[in-house]
């Protein structure tokens, strides 16, 4: 949806002019979710209504409701992910409702934004990106990882005068577990590392700041659907560390691959720190 | 023969000097290409403008302040449920 009908130029100048859009994310969700109760109730009256209203209803759909926020029609995904149709299911509310174009009510603005978190935590965005060969949903697509203090103390030179060490393994793998391309599984808890190693080599230490280079190897099992299917990334790394040992914490971190394969596909992470 | 040892030694110092300069260049010119390299994938692997339109959408932040809006301008609410998060495309 995001890379087909949601990039499209007609859908979106429909939707700003004639529409207030909202995504929903079925996890933010459920019972046991972050979400208020009266918002969780919201999703859940309208699948209620649309589904007494013999509209299409499922968790992986578009609705469209009425002024009134009553659900008066519907597409399963694999529907309004063709442009075609979720254009004409636009066109008929537009025409139905006869709301003249305007601007959009809520400013368009980027949805993936750095999370919140501790003064000294690292914030790292992650974006990986299919490359040649399939394999893959293909495209871009993005993380974001929080490295608390405890995490980063595992990327620390185990000395002051350390030339070379190992990236301690849960700390690497805060990182390494997100190192795959577009699949339909993002449920990181079940990628399992058949092996994993990040080094550290001290290139210079300057004004209490040591410079490292890393340098890593992965395979890491991670199924395409959520059912085991034996798929592997299997990934070189390079990287820079730049590391505080006045304040104990990584003051800058970049890491990309060299090479990166996964279902018979190449694919291409690239990491950096935010300032 | 004195002179001429000398100046082979000042030859050879000269030479390892100048090896030494060149060698500690070097140094530096490996890290400074490894951050280049890795810099280049950084900024060549970052999503597009074409790849981020979905940004271009005025996404209300919830249902609730979606249907608000809907009700105050007369709109209807085009809602989209899904798994994942097509935020960052991992859907």
């Amino acid at each position: 949806m995001r890379a087909g009908p949601l990039s499209n130029q007609k859908v979106i100048a429909l939707l700003n002019a004639h529409f207030v859009p909202v995504y929903a994310v079925n996890e933010d969700y459920r019972d046991d979710s972050a979400k208020p109760p009266a918002e969780r109730a919201e999703y859940r009256r309208i699948l209620k209504e649309s589904h007494a209203a013999r509209i299409s209803t499922g968790t992986v759909h578009v609705y469209l409701l009425d002024p009134q926020g009553r659900p008066v029609d519907s597409l399963h995904v694999a529907e309004a992910a063709k442009t075609p149709a979720l254009l004409k299911m636009l066109e008929r509310a537009v025409a139905r409702f006869r709301v003249p174009a305007g601007k959009p009510l809520v400013e368009p603005r980027p949805q993936s934004k750095a999370p919140a978190c501790e003064p000294d935590a690292l914030v790292l965005n992650l974006v990986s990106r299919a490359l040649k060969g399939g394999g893959s949903w293909g495209g871009v697509v993005e993380n974001w990882i929080v490295l608390d203090r405890e995490a980063q103390n595992g990327f620390m030179p185990p000395a002051p005068d350390a030339t070379a060490w190992l990236i301690r393994s849960n700390s690497a793998t805060l990182v390494l577990t997100h190192f795959y391309p577009s699949t339909e599984n993002n449920d990181v808890g079940r990628n399992e590392f058949e092996s994993l190693s990040l080094d550290a080599k001290l290139l210079e230490r300057a004004g209490g700041t040591i410079r490292a280079r890393l340098d890593g190897k992965m395979k890491m099992r991670h199924s395409f659907y959520g059912k085991e299917d034996g798929r592997v990334v299997e990934a070189t790394v390079v990287g820079l560390m730049e590391w505080d040992a006045k304040n104990q914490r990584i003051r800058a971190l970049k890491l990309v691959t060299e090479e990166a394969t996964y279902g018979g596909g190449n694919f291409g992470v690239a990491v950096r720190s935010l300032p | 023969m004195r002179k001429h040892v000398i100046s082979r030694a000042l030859v050879l110092g000269l030479l390892l000097g100048g090896a030494f300069g060149v060698a500690g260049a070097q140094v530096d010119a490996p890290q400074d290409e490894l951050a280049a390299r890795i810099d280049l994938r950084i900024r060549e692997w970052q999503p597009t403008a074409a790849e981020k339109r979905f940004d271009d959408i005025g996404w209300a932040s919830d249902i609730r302040e979606a249907i608000q809006l809907g009700r105050q301008a007369g709109r209807p609410v085009f809602l989209f449920t899904h798994d994942g998060r097509i935020n960052t495309g991992r859907c």
